[in-house]
């Protein structure tokens, strides 16, 4: 298990992380959720013994991670946001030594390791070709591949699906629950909604240093305002009598953006009919109606009040 | 993983990526044969072949300079540009340890950037096939260890490329021109002397024009380990405190 508590660092004046505490359970999928500069990444490089904690303490399967970093170091691997590779190596040499410098595995372990991780990636052809004469996208698959092919029992990525193009982020996520599945922790921080909410079991969200909110995906967005939206669009100029749909015990809030009327609802489904029934003889035009389901983002937004893109 | 091998692999590493560019060790050797065969022969012309023997040494220790300044520019770089160290120091090295295999992977790249040089040298010198080679290879050794920690610790404080570049360019005139490559020590300026006496390239070159004379050179060599060692241990503690990120 990992945890922080009461964890800090600043920088100077600024707090880039502050009393943040946290337990993540062995071998699930964590999600940590913010926005760029929440401090995801000073979390993570803390975590992995780069930098220090000003306050607090991490510890990780039990080791400080100041008292007892190379223990930490042991159990980790980081895939870091932007690939950190040997630009001059091919993509077959950086995980061979990534390999030599993080597991037992002899010669014949590590080149097979390496050869199944670079084909399931597609780059197998390409694992000679210096790293730094690679797409964007190729780069930050060699660099997720490091701890793919470590399976360290604590597996961490920044950003894994950063670059990568839709089905090569499909690829990823499979990757990183079989890994999982291997008895791996896996953390994955992400600006990405769609990733927390597809690849995690409890997403952490994180702003400005702080852990705002943890739990499931589901539960955060049955938390949320309840767990659908009701969008509807009026006619212009029209002054929507919210009375008219806050009678109903399952309506939860109503907010109005010009014609565009969102109501939160814990049962949209079954009060659709009565809400457009109530409207119309209300004498509300409705040019539209659509029923969605709270996102994550919604959850952001109720968390944190600000837009995650 | 027993230490002597983590070291081992941490030195792989910056041989590998020494050789992943050719042209880097061809030209540096390039470099070593103008160095030797148009400056030192101009000069033996100039003056006799006896001063080509003298300052033939000097030829080598340059390059071996620039090959060891190679390392802590690739520690700068590691930092600033591609943010490698982030990720080396994740690695289950300690921190010590890994600091001293970077001055290690240091010393040997020079060693092997210099070896042909070292060869041809030994050849002047008439000590190719004695076991003097052995005591030639060492020098250039502790001289490139020194040289390594030097640059290790300038790319510790170095802010810029440039200050890197600035301040390399200043230790290598110091190195070159303040020591005896070229002149004897009293052909300098009283008050310069001391500072002559003291260069480490200074000692080197003592160091290697002793091997084909009579009489033993490890006294040389002793003396050349000391400021090698200060510099290597400076070096260590530049690492380790830029290491604290």
């Amino acid at each position: 298990m990992i945890s922080f508590d009461k964890t800090g660092k600043r920088f100077g004046t600024l707090d880039a992380v502050k009393d943040f505490s946290l337990d993540v359970r062995d071998k699930e999928i964590l999600g940590l959720l913010g926005p760029n500069g929440a401090g995801k990444t000073t979390l993570m490089l803390m975590m992995g013994t780069v930098y220090r904690p000003t306050s607090g303490s991490i510890s990780v399967d039990g080791f400080d991670v100041i008292k007892h970093p190379n223990n930490v170091r042991k159990l980790i691997g980081i895939a870091f946001q932007d690939a950190r590779v040997d630009g001059i190596l091919g993509a077959f040499d950086v995980l061979n030594w990534h390999l030599k410098m993080t597991t037992v595995l002899d010669k014949e372990e590590r080149a097979e390791r390496v050869e199944q991780v670079l084909r399931a990636v597609d780059l197998w052809d390409a694992r000679k070709k210096r790293t730094w004469l690679m797409s964007g996208g190729m780069r930050k698959k060699v660099e997720d591949c490091k701890v793919l092919a470590q399976r360290p029992k604590i597996a961490v990525f920044d950003e894994p699906t950063a670059f990568l193009d839709v089905p090569s982020r499909l690829l990823m996520w499979k990757m990183i629950r079989e890994l999982r599945d291997q008895g791996s922790t896996v953390i994955v921080a992400t600006n990405m909604m769609d990733e927390a909410e597809r690849l995690s079991e409890r997403v952490a969200i994180v702003n400005r240093g702080k852990l705002v909110a943890i739990d499931t995906p589901e539960v955060l967005k049955g938390r949320t305002k309840g767990g659908e939206v009701l969008e509807l669009t009026v006619d212009d100029g029209q002054e929507f009598p919210r009375g008219l749909l806050t009678q109903f015990g399952e309506v939860q809030d109503v907010t109005q953006n010009e014609n565009k009327v969102s109501v939160y609802l814990s049962s949209g489904r079954l009060l659709l009919p009565k809400i457009v029934e109530t409207l119309t003889t209300g004498g509300i035009k409705i040019q539209s109606v659509h029923l969605k389901e709270v996102t994550l983002e919604d959850v952001f937004l109720n968390y944190t009040g600000q837009n995650l893109e | 993983m027993s230490s002597a091998g983590l070291v081992v692999r941490v030195v792989e590493r910056d041989i590998r990526i020494l050789f992943s560019d050719s042209f880097l060790v061809g030209i540096m050797f390039a470099n070593f044969c103008v160095d030797l065969f148009v400056t030192a022969a101009t000069f033996s012309n100039l003056i006799s072949s006896s001063y080509f023997l003298r300052i033939a040494p000097g030829s080598n220790f340059i390059t071996a300079m620039v090959a060891a300044f190679q390392s802590g520019r690739d520690v700068w770089r590691e930092k600033y540009i591609k943010d490698l160290a982030s990720y080396l120091f994740t690695l289950p090295v300690p921190r010590r340890l890994f600091a001293a295999s970077r001055i290690a992977g240091g010393v040997v790249r020079s060693v092997i950037a210099t070896f042909p040089g070292t060869l041809v040298i030994a050849y002047l010198y008439g000590i190719l096939f004695s076991p003097l080679l052995i005591e030639a290879y060492l020098i250039v050794g502790l001289f490139s260890l020194g040289i390594v920690g030097l640059s290790m610790a300038v790319s510790a404080f170095a802010s810029s490329i440039e200050v890197f570049a600035t301040v390399r360019s200043a230790i290598q005139l110091y190195l070159s021109f303040l020591s005896t490559i070229f002149y004897d020590a009293s052909v300098f300026p009283a008050v310069v002397q001391p500072i002559v006496e003291t260069n480490p390239m200074t000692w080197a070159m003592n160091a290697f024009r002793s091997l084909p004379g009579p009489g033993s050179a490890l006294n040389s060599i002793a003396i050349l380990t000391v400021p090698s060692l200060a510099f290597a241990a400076l070096g260590m503690i530049c690492y380790l405190w830029y290491a604290k990120l």
